[in-house]
């Protein structure tokens, strides 16, 4: 099937692709530099040892994690409507973890010794089952979209082995989120991240991140390929990503009342920082705000039915769904766990120009991959329609 | 005579993944070889140190530049991304849950030496995900540099700002290199170890031995008669951040 | 398309790509069919294994790399300073003094073609060692 997807595709896609190319070649020789110099080419620091690598890998295994919400609703409650686009929910996880993955391997002092988590396993390191349950929902995904799109192609039923590893997948989704929570919500002394919502609050957040894409991702296609995934479908995932935005809000003003009622210093360092600044550390005040504004936004959008009934509002709010959740779990809520350092004092941290070249280089290739994917998706789907089974 | 092999791809296939699975954890089986300790090894149940901050004149450094010329410690030129093993801090920098605005006098000049705690229950040990860092039966807590693949999962754990990650070659920022002690490679994390080194070989560590007001002292936490014991009986002590259940091992009088 | 030249070319390029180690070296190996005199030179190869603690130059050959690591281990994992060697001999664990003269090591992997030791990017190189 992958021959014919090659030969459908127009010279505007390949342009696309190649754009995405020098992107992820721009990526790759920034990483070049850093293996060359060391992670002193980044903007981390002793005090901030973990920054956009770990936020971004944090934030894009909530985007894995999401595809079930659309799987799940198929599967288990028969939501008809989700059929036309669980492979399409799939495949954004199976990108979304080879990005995690990349993130990881980039934010590594010595990328060459990878596999020594596999040589010595760890089973007391949070670190180690995040490796072993990404690899898991990796392949499990990679599975069951290829062989659901490889029956739609033949017109053959997938294999019977395909259904339990779909089920599986479900809590597995889960799994990934929580485990990856826990590497932050398991560490003594660092109190913003010391909390038991931090699990909870990353799946809202995954949960509304995710169906958000999903809408953006599911507009485009119609848009540039006519491959429509259909109103009730975007509906449907419309009011999953208004209550896990709601839930999300809510749990992050949750943490500001623990936080500002129990006047616990150490509970309120990290969020003073964000929104006013700390101790003349205020690097985050302003994209903080962007948080919140966008946060706004999107709830007013969501929450109203006629904004959101409507495509072009709603747009606006999954995108603003998107952004918002990108820069608090994307690079807010890790460099909040070390504000403050161990000694009281606040240590600045913002990306340098390297360290935003290999995100972008990352991001990339996620892009790359997907609109891989989906021409491929989009090809089958339209054969099988066109009866060319 | 020979048989021809007779294997279907199929069972090749299960073979070779379960060669590989075999392979995988083989690491961790590795043999070791057998060793003795050097004689004069000085050997404790559970290793701990006490300092007495008061004896600590102001602005001494001597701890620090013995211990940072002994193990290679580079001075970095970006004071956020240097490596220190032991170094100065304030009283409101290393107890931070005990500072209330009206300290003594003679407290608010003092710098108290600050090192990795050795804890008991070392948080940093509990997140390595290769072992790279762990606990010693005396209760040193190790670096193998040879292991760690610099995830600096270890910093974010250890609450005691202990950990310093090399971002960049150490090597052209060591004043005079101490042949006797490797330098560290870019990428690894690397702390104080106690001067494992040093205890290996029947010497106490660098730090206590600087020391020219004999501040730090250091022996072994099980056994009543040492010397640290005796100065834990005779002195209010107190520890960083206990409420963290940590259980530091370097003790601090005030 | 035409298939058979996409196949033709796939071949070629998984033919240049699998080859390339070899390819690359052509024409350099030729001066190196003797080994360097510092490798034929027999007691003080078997000085090498002693201080290693194996039997002969072919344990050494074969197990060096793997002696070294049960080194570190008794070394940095078991606090342990002395190797003890299957004959009950006790050597002292020290890679100075293993490798008091390091071009051994790095002529040897310089002539079966293959990195040279990064052991003196930490470990302060002898004196008298022939440099990274």
């Amino acid at each position: 099937m992958l021959e014919h997807a090659w030969n459908e595709t127009g010279p505007r896609f390949k342009a696309w692709l190649a754009a995405l190319l020098l992107l992820i070649g721009v990526g790759g020789f920034c990483y070049s530099i850093q293996l060359g110099t060391g992670l002193g080419v980044t903007g981390m620091s002793r005090d901030v040892s973990w920054g956009l690598y770990i936020g971004q890998f944090t934030f894009f295994v909530g985007v894995a994690a999401s595809a079930v919400m659309v799987v799940l609703p198929y599967y288990l409650h028969d939501v008809k409507v989700f059929g036309r686009i669980t492979v399409v929910g799939e495949f954004l996880a199976v990108t979304a973890v080879i990005m995690c993955i990349l993130f990881i391997l980039v934010d590594l002092g010595m990328p060459s010794r990878l596999l020594n988590i596999m040589l010595y396993p760890s089973p007391g390191s949070v670190l180690f089952w995040d490796m072993v349950v990404l690899n898991g929902y990796f392949f499990l995904n990679l599975l069951t979209g290829w062989k659901v799109l490889e029956a739609e192609y033949t017109g053959i039923q997938a294999p019977d082995w395909v259904k339990p590893l779909i089920y599986i997948a479900i809590p597995w989704a889960f799994s990934i989120h929580t485990v990856t929570a826990f590497i932050y919500s398991g560490i003594p002394g660092r109190d913003f991240w010391l909390t038991a919502l931090t699990a909870p609050k990353f799946l809202a957040s995954a949960f509304a991140t995710g169906p958000a894409l999903l809408i953006l991702i599911s507009l485009a296609l119609r848009r540039f390929t006519g491959f429509d995934a259909g109103q009730e479908a975007i509906r449907r995932l419309s009011i999953i990503v208004t209550y896990a935005m709601s839930i999300t809000v809510f749990m992050i003003m949750a943490e500001f009342f623990t936080a500002f009622y129990s006047q616990v210093p150490s509970h309120m360092y990290a969020l003073k920082y964000f929104f006013v600044g700390l101790y003349g550390g205020n690097s985050f005040v302003l994209i903080s705000w962007i948080f919140a504004a966008l946060c706004l936004l999107a709830l007013i959008l969501l929450l109203n039915p006629k904004t959101r009934g409507d495509e072009k509002w709603l747009t606006i709010a999954c995108a603003s769904t998107f952004i918002a959740l990108a820069i608090e779990k994307g690079i807010s809520f890790t460099v909040g766990g070390f504000i403050t350092n161990p000694f009281g004092r606040v240590t600045e941290y913002w990306p340098t120009p390297i360290e935003l070249g290999i995100v972008l280089g990352i991001w990339a290739l996620g892009a790359f991959l997907l609109s891989l994917f989906y021409s491929l998706f989009v090809t089958v789907k339209r054969r099988s329609e066109r009866g060319l089974v | 005579m020979k048989k021809p092999l007779n294997i279907s791809r199929r069972t090749l296939i299960k073979a070779t993944g379960a060669a590989a699975l075999g392979i995988i954890p083989a690491g961790t089986l590795l043999v070791r070889a057998a060793g003795k300790p050097h004689p004069k090894a000085l050997q404790a149940k559970s290793w701990a140190m006490v300092i007495n901050a008061k004896l600590c004149p102001p602005g001494c450094r001597i701890c620090q530049e013995a211990c940072h010329k002994a193990h290679n410690v580079p001075n970095m030129p970006d004071p956020k991304q240097d490596v220190k093993w032991i170094w100065q801090e304030s009283y409101n920098a290393a107890f931070p849950y005990e500072t209330h605005p009206y300290p003594d006098q003679a407290n608010e000049k003092r710098a108290y030496p600050i090192l990795c705690n050795h804890c008991e229950n070392p948080s940093c040990v509990r997140v390595c995900p290769t072992q790279a860092t762990f606990q010693r039966p005396d209760g040193v807590v190790m670096m193998d540099y040879h292991r760690c693949i610099g995830c600096r999962f270890c910093m974010a754990a250890c609450p005691y700002g202990a950990r310093s990650f090399n971002f960049k070659d150490p090597r052209p920022h060591i004043p005079s290199v101490n042949q006797a002690y490797p330098t560290r490679t870019p990428g690894v994390v690397e702390k104080c170890n106690f001067c494992d080194e040093r205890l290996a070989v029947g010497q106490m560590p660098v730090c206590v031995e600087a020391c020219p007001t004999k501040a730090i002292l250091f022996g072994d936490l099980s056994d009543p008669a040492s010397s640290v014991r005796q100065a834990l009986a005779a002195n209010v002590t107190l520890q960083r951040k206990t409420k963290l259940g940590t259980r530091p091992k370097v003790f601090y009088i005030v | 398309m035409n298939k058979n030249r996409l196949v033709a070319l796939g071949l070629i390029l998984f033919v240049l790509l699998f080859t390339f180690p070899v390819l690359m070296n052509l024409g350099k190996s030729v001066t190196k069919t003797q080994p360097p005199s510092l490798l034929q030179d027999q007691t003080a190869m078997q000085e090498l294994a002693d201080k290693l603690g194996v039997k002969n130059i072919d344990e050494f050959r074969e197990r060096h790399k793997q002696v070294l690591a049960e080194w570190k281990d008794s070394v940095v994992r078991d606090g342990k300073r002395i190797y003890v060697t299957k004959d009950g001999r006790e050597i002292p664990i020290s890679l100075q003094n293993l490798a008091s003269q390091p071009q051994y090591c790095n002529e040897c992997h310089d002539y079966v073609g293959i990195e040279k030791p990064n052991c003196w990017t930490c470990h302060v190189e002898p004196k008298g060692g022939a440099g990274k």
